[in-house]
């Protein structure tokens, strides 16, 4: 994927060390399994590695069945995310063959945090260079605090949204890696809004729903809002932002949101 | 009591760190993050103090190298910042500009600061990580830092040792 990957593990130790080093132990297990399983996908489903499934599934020399199961898995997920994004998350429009890179980023970080459930871990967030997925509690009765970056003035927050407990932020933009996001309806690069952001229980729907939300330069808010669960923002081009309706998560920082 | 912590792991491309602190608002919990100096200095005048830089680290595509520069106190990351940068081509400045200070962001954010985490676009960030990971690799043992690494062998997990006690 290149990109970093962090990991935020709370730990809560007892007055007795042997527990304490056990449990340890365990949790340590656990982060050492969900790199595994992120570099597992990543070899996969990388479409920059010419020999990994998926470069050849889009090549033609496999199949779907040839693939591991976890691909089959994902492409149905693509399906499901494009009917609920209206199209504007499309993984078979993108050019050199079908690309689930959008949605499969945000499955691999879930895959990864179920490792450290399994582990033990009492709360954990990991965050996949800006998209982030969370379970637990930071601190008992603690939300957990995510900012989310300000595109016009990158040493600042734009604002923070609270999540008191599992659930999932992913945000879209050009501003970082130049036009990588395709308008599957034209074909060409959008770029009319600076950032869309979702928030959501799920990783691997609010990555793709942010890369949606994002190419439709701000219409999929209204479908959004029929989304149970889902919820989400863009900043356009002049700075503003809107919401989607009946926006829930507690946002501090934004002088304007509107539905 | 019950006391809980956090341990951050930074990975890219099977590299890894971990770092330990204790999040705010814990009752009992006697440390405030010592959050963010400036970012891009890395000589913090700064009570037992430790500076120590990565390894020089190529970005993809040949659009030059980074090493990046950490200081920790008290087993707190008081500044990340970059020892050296030297980049080339039309996309330097933007990564100069943006990618590099957004990262930078991300490790003090997971330090422990009111922040827990900092969503955003993407970025191709696998040189910063690998400097990020030497650089946190040379904190191990340090005299007040807990800060720390041991890499198994092929670039693999980081593990920190040991709760604070304060």
């Amino acid at each position: 994927m290149g990109t970093v990957v962090s990991f935020s593990l709370r730990e809560d130790t007892t007055t007795e060390p042997g527990e304490a080093q056990a449990r340890r132990e365990r949790i340590d297990e656990g982060v050492r399994r969900a790199q595994a399983k992120l570099q597992w996908v990543d070899d996969v489903f990388s479409t920059w590695k010419p020999d990994s499934p998926v470069s050849r599934l889009r090549r033609g020399e496999i199949t779907v069945d040839e693939a591991p199961p976890e691909v089959a898995d994902v492409l149905e997920l693509c399906r499901r995310a494009r009917e609920a994004s209206e199209g504007w998350f499309d993984a078979w429009a993108m050019p050199g063959g079908v690309d689930p890179t959008g949605l499969v980023k945000g499955w691999a970080v879930e895959r990864a945090l179920d490792e450290l459930k399994s582990a033990g871990a009492p709360a954990a967030m990991i965050n996949a260079g800006g998209d982030i997925a969370v379970f637990g509690q930071p601190a008992p009765g603690q939300p957990w605090r995510i900012g989310i970056e300000n595109p016009l003035a990158m040493d600042r927050l734009l604002l923070t949204a609270d999540l008191p407990g599992p659930g999932a932020v992913a945000t879209s933009g050009s501003y970082q890696r130049g036009e990588h996001l395709v308008d599957p309806r034209s074909g060409r690069p959008t770029t009319e809004l600076l950032l869309a952001t979702v928030i959501g229980h799920d990783l691997a729907y609010a990555d793709a729903l942010a890369t949606g939300l994002y190419t439709s330069g701000g219409k999929m808010l209204e479908r959004l809002a029929l989304l149970a669960g889902y919820h989400g923002f863009v900043m356009d081009g002049r700075g503003n932002i809107h919401a989607s309706r009946g926006f829930p998560i507690t946002l501090r920082g934004a002088e304007a949101v509107s539905a | 009591m019950k006391r809980s912590a956090i341990v951050i792991a930074a990975t890219a491309a099977g590299l890894a760190a971990v770092i330990s602190f204790k999040p705010h608002g814990v009752a009992g919990g006697g440390t405030t993050a010592a959050t963010t100096a400036a970012l891009t200095t890395g000589n913090a005048n700064v009570s037992g103090a430790q500076t120590v830089t990565g390894s020089v680290q190529q970005l993809n595509g040949g659009l030059g190298d980074i090493q990046v520069k950490v200081t920790a106190s008290n087993g707190k990351i008081v500044s990340v910042g970059m020892a050296q940068m030297n980049l080339h081509g039309p996309q330097s400045q933007q990564i100069s500009n943006n990618v590099i200070p957004q990262l930078e962001q991300q490790v003090m954010a997971s330090n422990g600061g009111p922040i827990h985490g900092v969503s955003g676009a993407t970025y191709t960030s696998r040189a910063f990580g690998s400097s990020l990971q030497a650089a946190l690799s040379q904190l191990k043992g340090g005299a007040n830092a807990q800060l720390a690494a041991a890499g198994n062998g092929n670039g693999g997990l980081v593990q920190s040792q040991g709760g604070h006690d304060d």
